[in-house]
């Protein structure tokens, strides 16, 4: 008894398979010319703190080298070290000197720390990036800029997100 | 005698993509990581050269030129005070509502450059209840014209007729130790 022969499809095995790769070439010229517009060509890059939604601006300045300071509706903060705890819409009592309202000590002494410390230029001539909430009062930001000059940082620059 | 082929306009030729498509498949990752999709600028910023000297100039003497002084008080009404030697010109420009009163601050503001087209700095004294971002929008408002508008000057060092389309690039917080 025979046994009957499977089908099999002939193939041509010197056949090859042509993908046509027009379409996603189309796809990836599109994402390129995108990512090429978005390109920072900035020297300084700061990576915006996920809880702090900052202000807009017409401003087309790019960013400049200088002591980053993120002021959010939490806290005051240099780098990763916590310098004063923000209540409501004034600095909590126990931040600000007794004397003076409008002085944060922990900043004072922690700019004049950098100031000591740092050799960036920037830094030392008194340059501070200013990375605050935009829900702030301007109060809290004066309590800052205040203790900021007096530990002799006086060019605060404000940064924004461009409209 | 050989054969001549002809070629017929059903005939297609193959462009190969391949090379391409490599080169923008290294691209894509390398400025996808590099890319900020937030776009981050700065108030306070580099400003043509003739406007910095005249700004520095206006440092240098500061009693010759108008001084202007810009206040915001609790119901968020505008004071333009211009003192220029002994007189002292107040303007008030009122809220719109609860908002600032930006485009009537901006029309002030153009009035006080045609009269003073020297003056490149004013001071700003914000109420403290003011929001950061209002206080932008003032910055915003107080370095250029909504309109356009162009000033020309005298630049001091060539003595000829400078044009810019700058109001007051330069702020200075008055209230900062009040």
């Amino acid at each position: 008894m025979s046994r009957r022969k499977r089908y099999s499809p002939e193939i041509n095995k010197k056949t090859g398979i042509m993908v046509n790769v027009t379409s996603l070439t189309d796809m990836f010229t599109v994402i390129l010319v995108f990512l090429l517009q978005t390109y920072n060509t900035s020297e300084v890059q700061i990576e915006a703190p996920a809880d702090i939604r900052m202000p807009t601006s017409q401003s087309e300045g790019v960013l400049t080298q200088g002591l980053e300071m993120t002021l959010s509706k939490e806290s005051l903060t240099i780098g990763k070290e916590i310098l004063a705890q923000v209540k409501g819409t004034d600095f909590a009592a126990s931040d600000k000197d007794p004397k003076d309202p409008n002085f944060i000590p922990a900043l004072f002494k922690s700019l004049e720390k950098t100031s000591k410390e740092t050799t960036v230029k920037a830094v030392k001539d008194g340059q501070i990036l200013l990375i605050a909430d935009r829900e702030l009062p301007y109060a809290v930001i004066k309590k800052v800029m205040y203790t900021a000059s007096m530990a002799g940082f006086p060019q605060i620059k404000l940064i924004t997100s461009s409209q | 005698m050989g054969i001549k082929k002809f070629r017929t306009h059903y005939e297609e030729f193959e462009l190969d993509l391949t090379p391409l498509l490599a080169i923008i498949m290294k691209l894509v990752p390398v400025l996808v990581i590099s890319s900020s999709f937030l776009q981050l600028t700065q108030i306070e910023t580099d400003l043509p050269q003739v406007v910095k000297q005249q700004i520095e100039n206006q440092k240098l003497n500061p009693e010759k030129m108008a001084k202007i002084k810009i206040l915001v008080d609790d119901s968020k009404n505008f004071s333009v005070v211009v003192t220029k030697g002994d007189a002292t010109d107040t303007s008030k420009i009122p809220a719109n509502g609860a908002n600032l009163n930006l485009a009537g601050l901006n029309a002030k503001l153009v009035e006080i450059k045609k009269k003073n087209p020297e003056v490149f700095k004013i001071e700003l004294a914000p109420n403290d209840a003011m929001s950061y971002s209002e206080v932008v929008t003032i910055l915003d408002g107080s370095r250029k014209s909504s309109n356009n508008d162009e000033f020309t000057f005298m630049d001091p060092k060539t003595g000829k007729e400078v044009k810019t389309d700058f109001l007051f690039p330069e702020v200075v917080f008055n209230n900062i130790f009040q």
